[in-house]
């Protein structure tokens, strides 16, 4: 468990310096990238040249101000039918089973 | 501000236009963006984003925005926040959140408080906030800062997409200077309110909406009020259309929210959403945002961390959920401006939460006198 620690604390140290101090575009940030791929990087370049193109399927000209990210309605109807994941979340909530949660 | 107003600051493409926007007239910092859309087949600016610049330029007093011919670049100096009345006609190729999503950050900072008007499109589904989400979770984001009394949101009328009709009034108070945040408990989700709207269709569609996200909602808690909310008459707006917003609320007043709305049949999603499809999806997508953690909503991430910028010269400190992509990109840009890095540390937990911190600017209103 130490060593999950410390690698733990790696990532979240490299998330630091991955927004100040890298060219990685957010979107791979945000899904968990560490190192351009050399598709990203040249991505990341583009866009600082003003010629960002969106390589999602669907996206238009008018996406990238927007605070909603799309969603994959059939993925998250598949992950949230799922008993074993329905029943992950029930800790977080006030009326969490008895006998499982530590406090309350 | 201490800074020269010389100084300009250049971008480059349409995306993350408002942020930038948004810190350049909080800053006093000129800003100058090229190459908008200049490969697109549409060039240049959308009508959407220059009745933006229209309203920037309406609720500030001085600000000159040159845009070029091709409308591929403008130059943005800001002015002065005076507050006040106004009203404003959206362009309704964005619903009202794109435009409330800017003007909320700004409306603490106004010489007097503003009361502003808005009329479009109150909810669209897919890229901005409708005004129920600001309401029920935006404003109590901003409760965390003190920003308090006087604040409000009234929803006058709605109006769907595409043809809007909706009316708002948004209402703030001014402060002098914004609270330190410490916000590191996340707490257990303790109640998880919903407003089902509609606007031109079978006031049943409200109900059905309510049933189904109960269907996924009720095994957690007990505690849940779905509210419908049917808008008839003069003021259900152009277009019919329906939706639900959900809001979970912890034991430590942290709020998590999601929403799904329905798409005019129209447009380039050719499928037809019954009101249970709606209402599955929105539930669905809040046990996503409530296991993604934190203190914040993800949608509201870089709003906090704004306000926590410009907070007093004092530590702040707040635990978010995994950060997205477009804080990401907030967090760039407030260095650009502010000249503020956060420390981001993992909050040792499994999943992709982080504590971050950082020291605020002390921004104040030099308008509002000491209390």
């Amino acid at each position: 468990a130490a060593t999950g620690f410390t690698e733990r604390m790696t990532r979240r140290w490299d998330l630091m310096s991955l927004i100040y101090n890298s060219d990685l575009s957010p979107e791979e940030i945000a899904a968990g990238k560490t190192e351009a791929s050399s598709a990203g990087a040249e991505s990341s370049l583009m866009a600082r040249d003003g010629f960002y193109k969106v390589s999602r399927s669907g996206a238009e000209g008018d996406d990238g101000d927007q605070l909603k990210e799309s969603v994959d309605a059939e993925a998250l109807k598949a992950k949230w039918s799922d008993e074993t994941m329905l029943e992950s979340l029930r800790g977080l909530f006030i009326s969490g089973p008895v006998g499982e949660v530590d406090q309350e | 501000m201490s800074s020269s107003r010389s100084e300009v600051l250049r971008f480059a493409s349409h995306r993350h236009l408002r942020q930038r926007l948004l810190l350049a007239i909080l800053s006093g910092k000129s800003i100058r963006v090229d190459g908008i859309r200049s490969e697109d087949v549409h060039v240049g600016l959308r009508e959407y984003e220059i009745n933006l610049l229209r309203l920037l330029e309406k609720v500030t007093n001085g600000s000159t925005i040159e845009i070029s011919i091709t409308g591929t670049s403008f130059l943005f100096h800001p002015g002065v926040l005076p507050g006040g009345s106004f009203q404003h006609a959206c362009h309704v190729g964005r619903s009202i959140g794109y435009y409330l999503e800017i003007l909320i950050p700004l409306a603490p900072f106004c010489k007097k408080p503003l009361d502003v008007m808005l009329s479009g499109i109150t909810g669209e589904e897919g890229r901005d906030m409708t005004v129920d989400m600001i309401r029920t979770v935006t404003l109590p984001h901003l409760h965390l800062f003190g920003i308090t009394d006087g604040l409000e949101l009234q929803i006058k009328k709605r109006g769907a997409a595409p043809l809007g009709g909706g009316q708002v009034i948004f209402k703030c108070p001014i402060v002098r200077q914004l609270n330190t945040l410490q916000f590191l408990e996340r707490g257990k989700i303790k109640k998880i309110r919903g407003i089902a709207y509609s606007t031109r269709v079978s006031p049943q569609f409200a109900n059905r909406m309510v049933e189904s996200a109960r269907s996924i909602l009720n095994r957690y808690i007990p505690d849940i009020y779905l509210f419908t909310d049917v808008y008839k008459g003069d003021d259900s707006g152009k277009s019919p259309g329906y939706g639900l917003t959900l809001v979970a609320q912890s034991s430590t007043s942290a709020v998590h929210s999601a929403e799904c709305l329905s798409v005019a049949p129209s447009s380039k999603a050719p499928v037809v959403q019954t009101p249970e499809d709606i209402a599955l999806h929105a539930a669905r997508c809040l046990l996503e945002e409530i296991g993604r953690g934190g203190c914040v909503d993800s949608r509201h991430q870089w709003l906090v961390l704004l306000l926590m910028v410009l907070g007093k010269e004092d530590v702040g400190k707040c635990s978010m959920g995994s950060l997205t992509a477009h804080s990401v990109q907030f967090l760039r840009d407030l260095v650009m401006f502010f000249g503020t890095r956060f420390k981001i540390a993992s909050s040792g937990e499994e999943s992709g939460e982080v504590v971050v911190s950082c020291v605020g600017i002390g921004y104040s209103n030099v308008n509002k006198s000491v209390a």
